[in-house]
């Protein structure tokens, strides 16, 4: 009994020889510091912002494609509205206002996207001008209060409009900004054609009856007139004009690129702490260790100390060798093998 | 029903394999099989080892391909309703309730704004929506069981007001939020104006029908200040659709449902929120949404005691030999 296992133990491979066991310790080691340590906590970009829809009759105008059909500003600004909101960072929120006349109508104060982003899309989808209730437009006064909303509320604005002032701009300019410059970050966007187009007129129960001819929109006497005011474009200078006054960034919706990167440029700058899923590291590196444990699938069959031969079909015995044994005992090797 | 995340992580699940048909233990030839004595317990360990390393890497692929419990959305019953909001935000809204020349500093939107809030908060199983109307109906938020986007709808109510009051448009746009409403909830809309207005005949036809149509319970929650009219007033007046009386008998004409509540201050809003509270008790199947439940923690755990189990296997088979020392 005692030579056997003098001899078994020269012959054996040992634990500490034997590469599989240190792989499967590596992999336990692996997974249990996977398991204990303590998560990676990551900066993640993330933005609050609020989007102000111009829905004042110019915005009717169908000088846009969409999908390939004529489609009004309305309906380009929802998409852009829509793309947005889709594009966000989870963990940014979004709020939403419509105008027209002097005053944005906030919908809902900004909210977290992913969550509720079902709800926020049907009502971007819900935008619609017969939620206005006033036919004037006055661009820079809007723009002056949804700086101060905007402020108030803690977020970015992009404010989407055509720029068309209904009535025309009077020589008094532009309000006065020096309140809020630079306050608020964010975008003004430009929506519609660039060349004139005539704008859909509706009556008492929102059917469409023609376009609006000259005359029909009425010019301040104090007004710069130009005679074109039944005709709508989008009034870049103007909107550029507005965007430096107030320290926001100006970009046309046609312009090349991406709204978001857009206006990522000119968002505030900031971040939400978010934990890391790196349990999967651990857990692939594990995976490996423990697969390349197993190889090579055959393992070298050991012969017998008896030197009898190799057996064709190799079994795993349990071979509870030890001094304190009894031979015959379950799992053990047959003492008749022991000697040759 | 627990999902992962990346499907093509369980094609490693072939990994097991290899873990069935090797474990590691020595394998020693015998010249033959006959001379071995049959041993069950042997052969059922080897199986038992075998299993515990095939499992082992099915919980690390499981744990690699992302297991997780949820986010599920489950049929639940209890208390609730789909309830519609129509807030006036005309001009109106934003003075004080003033009683008799007495001041307070929060104006009527802003009292509506947070009791409509407090109601919310206290009906958790409820789908909400917002319509406000001035001159024209804004619907702010769509019939949504998104919590957190309606309280930032209703907060947004606080703000300065609108032009002037269309009450006949803002009840018929929230009437008819319930169109597209599955069925099967109890429908309440609750009306929150300072006055009322003249409807015209036909939005009277299109809210009578609206309001058969989606079976709606509606309550006029009138905020009523100085020497505004009451709610209650004698007959010769109650027709009168200018008045809130007459906009209040114009509704009971509608359903046997409707309750109409002045309030003269906040804490008569809050008080008829309770009492609307109490009456919309009816049970309704809702669908709540279990957050998400990363179960690949589990899954490495798992794995380390079914690796541990096998090391201490091949320790056990193999005795603790001493370190190789250099003799």
């Amino acid at each position: 009994m005692a030579g056997h296992s003098r001899r078994a133990q020269r012959h054996a491979v040992t634990a500490w020889q034997d590469r599989g066991f240190w792989l499967r310790a590596a992999a336990l080691l692996v997974l249990l510091a996977g398991l204990w340590l303590p998560p990676v906590v990551v900066s993640r970009p993330i933005c609050v912002v609020t989007a102000v829809l111009d829905i004042t009759l110019s915005m009717n105008v169908r000088d846009q494609i969409l999908d390939g059909v004529p489609a009004s500003r309305i309906a380009i600004e929802k998409r852009a509205a829509r793309a947005l909101l889709e594009e966000l960072p989870c963990g940014s929120r979004f709020g939403l206002a419509v105008f027209v006349e002097r005053q944005p109508f906030l919908l809902f104060e900004p909210v977290e996207t992913c969550a509720n982003f079902s709800a926020l899309d049907q009502e971007i989808a819900a935008v619609d001008w017969r939620m206005g209730w006033d036919s004037e437009s006055h661009i820079g006064e809007t723009l002056l209060a949804s700086l101060q909303m905007a402020r108030k509320l803690g977020s970015d604005l992009v404010f989407m409009t055509d720029g068309q002032e209904t009535p025309p701009v009077s020589w008094d300019g532009a309000p006065d900004f020096s309140g809020v410059r630079d306050s608020v970050r964010g975008l003004v966007v430009g929506v519609g054609g660039r060349a004139f187009s005539p704008i859909p007129r509706y009556d008492t129960y929102g059917r469409e009856v023609g376009v609006y001819r000259a005359g029909d929109v009425p010019s301040e006497t104090k007004g710069l007139f130009r005679g074109r005011e039944h005709l709508s474009a989008v009034d870049e200078p103007h909107l550029r004009a507005l965007a430096a006054e107030t320290g926001l960034g100006y970009r046309h919706l046609d312009d090349e690129g991406d709204l978001l990167a857009a206006y990522r440029e000119h968002a505030s700058p900031l971040t939400r702490k978010d934990r890391l899923r790196i349990g999967w590291v651990a857990g692939g590196l594990a995976l490996i260790l423990t697969l390349s444990a197993m190889l090579p699938l055959r393992q070298p069959v050991r012969r017998a100390p008896a030197g009898c031969g190799a057996a064709r079909r190799p079994v795993t015995t349990w071979n509870f060798t030890g001094p304190s044994r009894k031979a015959g005992g379950p799992g053990t090797v047959p003492a008749s093998l022991e000697r040759p | 029903m627990p999902r992962v995340d990346h499907p093509w992580a369980l094609l490693l699940l072939a990994g097991m394999l290899p873990a069935m048909l090797g474990t590691g233990m020595r394998r020693q030839g015998f010249a033959s099989l006959s001379t071995v004595p049959q041993d069950m317990v042997s052969a059922w360990l080897d199986r038992g080892l075998r299993a515990l390393a095939a499992a082992g890497v099915a919980a690390m692929v499981l744990g690699v391909a992302g297991l997780h419990d949820g986010p599920l959305g489950v049929e639940r019953t209890g208390l609730g309703a789909h309830v519609v909001v129509a807030l006036d935000r005309s001009l109106s809204m934003d003075e004080a309730f003033a009683l008799r020349g007495e001041k307070s500093g929060e104006s009527k939107a802003q009292a509506a704004s947070r009791m409509l809030a407090a109601f919310f908060a206290r009906r958790p199983h409820d789908s909400f929506g917002v319509v406000a109307f001035s001159t024209s109906p804004i619907p702010a938020m769509p019939l949504t069981a998104h919590r957190d986007a309606v309280s930032a709808s209703i907060r947004a109510m606080a703000r300065t007001g609108l032009a002037n009051t269309d009450i006949g448009a803002g009840v018929s746009m929230g009437l008819a939020q319930f169109d597209r409403d599955p069925p099967g909830a109890a429908r309440v809309l609750v009306l929150v104006s300072d006055g009322a207005g003249a409807i015209p005949e036909p939005t009277r036809d299109t809210i009578r029908a609206a309001a058969q149509r989606s079976g709606a319970h509606i309550y006029y929650l009138y905020l009523r200040s100085g020497d505004d009219p009451p709610l209650a007033e004698d007959a010769d007046d109650s027709h009168d659709l200018l008045r809130p009386a007459g906009l209040d008998s114009f509704f009971r004409t509608l359903g046997d449902s409707y309750q109409g509540f002045e309030a003269r201050d906040a804490g008569a809003i809050e008080a008829a929120t309770r009492r609307i509270d109490a009456l919309e008790t009816r049970p309704m199947t809702y669908r709540e949404l279990l957050p998400r439940r990363d179960l690949d923690g589990l899954c490495y755990g798992v794995a380390a005691l079914c690796l541990g189990i096998g090391l201490l296997a091949q320790l056990a088979e193999r005795g603790i030999p001493p370190l190789p020392v250099r003799q």
